[in-house]
């Protein structure tokens, strides 16, 4: 089943809070990987709760930063969840979702860029990654896009949709798009 | 109490990002202090600051009289109110209104009192047993306020709590948070980009941009008189009309082939400050362009035609958009003009209500007799 994650991870212990997260996330499975992580896996649902909701309660009942990623499932699989977990603990706190958290944990440092251009680069081909920089090269244009490619621009619009499901990553958007010209060209 | 002294504060990021600077604020007890200005201004951080999310990177942030720094954020005696207004789905009303204080083990017969208390200012009692999805929409965002209430903190901070409620909600919660404020009396911070939501709810304003202070005064001080050019432009709707010229030797600001009288006491001023012969900003409120005969006729030598590029009928008033000397300038005038696009039509400046602003600083040239006036009004 298509599933969510969320990550956090606190000054001190949130072990006392797994009754709210299994209140707010009723069909999730809440985890502690460590004494200050907590990972839950959250079934997609026509209404999800909206983690930012679950972010910002606790802010202003815990009154401690907090480090909170909302990500897709695919990420789980992508990165695995040591990477993801290590990767939480080195990002300034705050509420982030999938791409700027990616963002952040390129500017983390090399090794973080390393695994990143890995994992990505292996769930694609190489056209994809050529595509998306060709993509950031025309300025998030996709009709000069194709064009340069000498391609028919839904052929380009298929093999983004594509990146989008085989990482997660969307680079219609912005931070998406920065993501790989980061990480490849 | 809750009185609140901001000192040469400062935040800079790493990478050498300067998002606030040298901010220096005095808040009074029980009074309503807002926010404001665009994305990016450093007022959500200015509030992480005094939250305690945020590090000061330099300065000092004095709550009644102890200097909080350090301080860590539950110790700091402040309730936050969060822009998405959640609420702990599974958990009633009560349970909900009353978690932050179970968390801070107080005893049960204190958090009943609390919360009921709270349910009384806000007139949830008949409610404390619903879950959240059995509530409407304002009654979810009262129970969201009565959570900040319940804790009976020195200051309230707001991170744009109304930026995700539709129009109409806003509105009556708007209405509902100045009433709250009203009777709990609690010194509140409050941040929004909605100018509305500042001139509404706000004892005092303070508009920020590129993190520094702008402009801090009450509603009407800030409306009329701006210290510069981005406050004039940023508070009012539509913006003010800025419109280039220069200024002649003989009391006119001159733009185009179009000479406007300026009055006497305002030329006096301009010239004592040596602004004659020279070029200036001048700034005219949309309110303030009239096309009524009888101000044509108190205003003769500031009648000018405009050609109407847009006509706006917002029902009580119309909004038009027209070109004037090269330049677009908005009036609002009453609705029952007939007015069309590509008209070209007679509209006054109400001179009395100019302002002129330097065009290297940007800053408002501020009147004699200003000082006086603000005295009066607030007085008044």
């Amino acid at each position: 089943m298509d599933h969510n994650i969320i990550l956090i991870r606190s000054e001190s212990s949130i072990r006392p809070f797994k009754e709210i997260f299994e209140g707010f996330f009723p069909e999730g499975r809440v985890d502690f990987p460590g004494p200050r992580t907590t990972f839950i896996v959250q079934p997609v649902s026509e209404s999800p709760p909206n983690p930012e909701d679950l972010y910002h309660l606790l802010l202003s009942d815990i009154e401690e930063n907090l480090t909170f990623l909302s990500l897709p499932g695919v990420a789980q699989t992508l990165f695995g969840d040591d990477f993801l977990i290590n990767g939480l603990a080195q990002i300034k706190h705050g509420h982030y979702e999938y791409e700027a958290f990616l963002l952040a944990l390129i500017k983390a440092g090399k090794s973080y860029q390393d695994t990143l251009r890995r994992s990505i680069g292996s769930a694609l081909e190489s056209t994809h990654i050529h595509n998306a920089l060709a993509l950031a090269h025309h300025n998030m244009n996709i009709s000069l896009a194709a064009k340069a490619l000498y391609v028919h621009r839904n052929t380009l619009n298929y093999r983004i949709e594509s990146i989008r499901e085989k990482t997660g990553i969307n680079i219609r958007q912005f931070d998406g798009l920065m993501i790989f010209h980061l990480l490849f060209s | 109490m809750g009185i609140l002294s901001f000192k040469n504060m400062q935040k800079i990021y790493e990478g050498n990002v300067q998002a606030v600077t040298d901010f220096n604020l005095e808040v009074q007890d029980k009074e309503f202090i807002v926010l404001v200005g665009p994305s990016g201004c450093g007022k959500s951080t200015t509030l992480r600051m005094v939250a305690g999310l945020e590090d000061i990177t330099e300065g000092d942030l004095v709550i009644d009289g102890r200097r909080v720094n350090n301080v860590p954020p539950k110790d700091r005696n402040i309730a936050m109110v969060f822009q998405s207004y959640a609420l702990y789905p599974h958990m009633s009303v009560f349970d909900n209104m009353a978690f932050g204080l179970k968390l801070r083990k107080r005893p049960k017969d204190e958090i009943k009192r609390r919360v009921d208390e709270a349910a009384q200012i806000l007139g949830l009692q008949d409610l404390l047993n619903r879950k959240p999805k059995a509530l409407s929409g304002g009654q979810r965002q009262r129970v969201a306020l009565g959570r900040a209430i319940v804790r009976d903190a020195e200051v309230f901070l707001m991170d744009e709590p109304l930026s995700n409620l539709d129009a109409k909600l806003r509105v009556q919660m708007r209405a509902e948070i100045i009433k709250l404020h009203e009777k709990i009396k609690t010194t509140t911070i409050y941040v929004t980009h909605d100018q509305i939501e500042a001139m509404t709810m706000a004892d005092r304003i303070v508009i920020m941009n590129d993190g520094y202070i702008q402009q801090v005064g009450s509603p009407s001080e800030v409306y009329d008189f701006p210290n510069n050019l981005f406050v004039g432009g940023f508070i009012g709707t539509p913006a003010m009309n800025f419109i280039n010229g220069h200024l002649d030797d003989e009391g006119h600001f001159v733009t185009g082939k179009t000479k406007i009288k300026i009055p006497k006491a305002k030329w006096d001023n301009l010239k004592e400050q040596g602004y004659e012969n020279k070029e200036i900003i001048f700034g005219i409120r949309p309110e303030d362009i009239h096309d009524e005969n009888l101000v044509k006729e108190t205003y003769p030598d500031a009648v000018t035609n405009f050609k109407v590029d847009v006509a706006e009928l917002l029902g009580s008033e119309t909004n038009i958009t027209a070109q004037f000397e090269g330049q677009t300038v908005i009036a609002r005038v009453d609705a029952r003009t007939d007015i069309a696009i590509n008209d070209t039509i007679e509209l006054v400046f109400d001179m009395n209500k100019s302002h002129f602003f330097d065009t290297e600083t940007t800053q408002r040239i501020r009147e004699k007799d200003e000082d006086k006036k603000k005295l009066q009004r607030k007085n008044a």
